[in-house]
């Protein structure tokens, strides 16, 4: 197994990408990759320019220096929903759902680009399984949802496109510490049906249990990378970049 | 008799109304832009229409045309002016087009002429009557052909993939986006679908008052305005019922002896009673 890996995928790569809004630069020259199958985390504080780095990758916002690849193959400047037929998929900061829609409408929409409704079937059976609550709430308005079935049903809708490459952002936020490990447990548990996952988090502990990797992002740079369990225990990381 | 007599008048200038909100509607619910130009689509429809008339001798011909042309011009508006200036402040797409409606109306002004062109045609519908209760054939054709648009409409926007695109775009732009939704495609459509309707709307109108001319859309741009309102902005459900509700008010106030204002003047009080007690019209969602 080792043997036939021993060079692995690059699922996803960012080089020296840059981003500023006006004068302000929120992405300074930023290198990471995800490999086939990891669970990657970018950390640091509110306002370290986690959310522009996925929202760049996604394509709501356009690097003005650098390149973004997904297998190989150049994304940089794709609209977003070109970017689907690359697999990539986001569950956006806050639980953003379409709110006036219905759970069903919203799941649907998920899988806007599938065409084989049997397919459409199969995963939303699969959804169901995984969050039971879905199912249960199947007709309602999503904007009537609590918090955290508005971050399930995110999930949910970004997992009904089938995707390869899932960009999570701040899927914590404002949900309870309870809430928290059950929403990262599931996350974690995506692993195993083959998706490749880069999530960002200002819950650095938390996620830092469920990821393979990590790096740390502070001022727009990335200051510190490592395995988790590397960045985990190192005392230095914890007290300047990680506050723990 | 007389209040059967009246609800035809009500459904007639209904429906007009509706035609030309439910578009309004439409592109504000998605852009959040006051599409003021939409009233001057109106009037193109209307000139298209009877330009098309005159050479072909064809009514349908003329309205078909007339709505894809108009259609297609309304997203032309869309792709090389709105799109270039959604992310300024709001302020400017609607100066903006304030100022392509002036532009168009002085351009129609220019090819036509200040002159009020008559506009008739003959239908095959025949002229109801029953005692002193009657419907015209004019009124017959605008009743089924806004029936007619507004079950498709309704078919589009409910049961296939553009509606929930549409509906998606509405709610979330940039999440539309993202679930694989080629949104400038979708708002183009917006502009298309709801340019067309006016354009029959103009025509409509048109052929009823029997004339067309360069400024037919000063009015009917303020009372679009009023329906969407009065609806709540971006509801096209809310605008199919305020745009029969507003004709229900003029109708019968109008026809009230004691009333002493002019007829226009009840969509702007009714506006600023919704303005100021209740912003969010009948069925609109608050601001986000």
């Amino acid at each position: 197994m080792e043997e036939n890996t021993k060079k692995v995928i690059k699922v996803l790569k960012l080089e020296n990408v840059s981003i500023s809004y006006g004068k302000i630069s929120a992405v300074r020259n930023v290198s990471i990759h995800v490999e086939k199958n990891e669970i990657v985390a970018i950390v640091g504080a509110n306002g370290a320019g986690k959310t522009t780095l996925i929202n760049a990758i996604m394509g709501f916002v356009s690097p003005q220096k650098g390149k973004i690849f997904v297998k190989g193959h150049e994304i940089t400047n794709l609209a977003p929903w070109k970017k689907l037929a690359f697999g990539l998929a986001i569950v956006p900061e806050g639980g953003r759902v379409f709110r006036n829609l219905t759970v069903k409408e919203n799941l649907l929409l998920g899988a806007y680009r599938i065409k084989d409704k049997s397919k459409i079937d199969d995963k939303m059976n699969e959804i169901f399984q995984m969050f039971p609550k879905m199912k249960k709430r199947y007709r309602q308005i999503a904007g009537t949802l609590s918090g955290g079935e508005r971050q399930m049903l995110a999930i949910a809708r970004a997992l009904m496109s089938f995707p390869k490459i899932l960009l999570i952002d701040e899927i914590s936020m404002g949900l309870m510490p309870k809430l928290v490990d059950e929403v990262l447990e599931t996350i974690h548990n995506l692993k195993s049906k083959d998706v490749t996952i880069l999530i960002a988090e200002q819950n650095t502990n938390e996620v830092l249990d469920i990821a393979d990797r990590a790096y740390v992002m502070q001022n727009g740079l990335i200051v510190m990378s490592g395995t988790a369990e590397e960045l985990k225990n190192d005392s230095k990381i914890k007290e300047s970049y990680l506050g723990i | 008799m007389e209040l059967w007599q009246e609800s035809v008048n009500i459904l007639v200038l209904g429906s007009i109304y509706v035609l030309i909100a439910v578009g309004l509607s439409m592109i504000y619910g998605i852009l959040r832009v006051l599409h003021v130009a939409h009233a001057g689509i109106y009037t193109l429809g209307a000139f298209l229409s009877l330009s098309i008339a005159g050479v072909t001798g064809n009514f349908w011909i003329a309205l078909t045309l007339s709505a894809i042309i108009s259609g297609f011009f309304g997203a032309l508006i869309y792709r090389y002016i709105y799109k270039f200036v959604l992310k300024e402040e709001r302020i400017v797409p609607l100066i903006i087009s304030v100022g392509l409606f002036i532009t168009m109306q002085d351009l129609y002004r220019i090819i036509y002429g200040p002159y009020k062109y008559p506009f008739s045609i003959s239908t095959a519908i025949p002229y109801i009557r029953v005692g002193s209760f009657y419907v015209s054939p004019l009124q017959m054709l605008i009743l089924m052909i806004t029936g007619v648009i507004l079950v498709g409409l309704y078919f589009v926007l409910n049961k296939t993939r553009i509606g929930v695109g549409l509906k998606a775009c509405a709610n979330d732009l940039q999440m539309a986006e993202a679930v694989g939704i080629n949104t400038k495609l979708t708002i183009a459509l917006a502009f298309f679908i709801g340019s067309a309707l006016a354009a029959v709307a103009g025509t409509l109108v048109g052929v009823y008052d029997n004339s067309v001319y360069p400024t037919m859309g000063s009015t009917v741009s303020y009372k679009a305005f009023v329906v969407v309102v009065l609806g709540g902005f971006g509801s096209l459900k809310g605008s199919v019922i305020a745009g029969y509700l507003l004709a229900a008010a003029e109708v019968l106030l109008v026809s009230w002896k004691g009333f002493f204002l002019p007829r226009d003047a009840i969509g702007f009080l009714v506006m600023i009673i919704f303005l100021i007690f209740l912003p969010n019209g009948l069925f609109g969602k608050k601001e986000r």
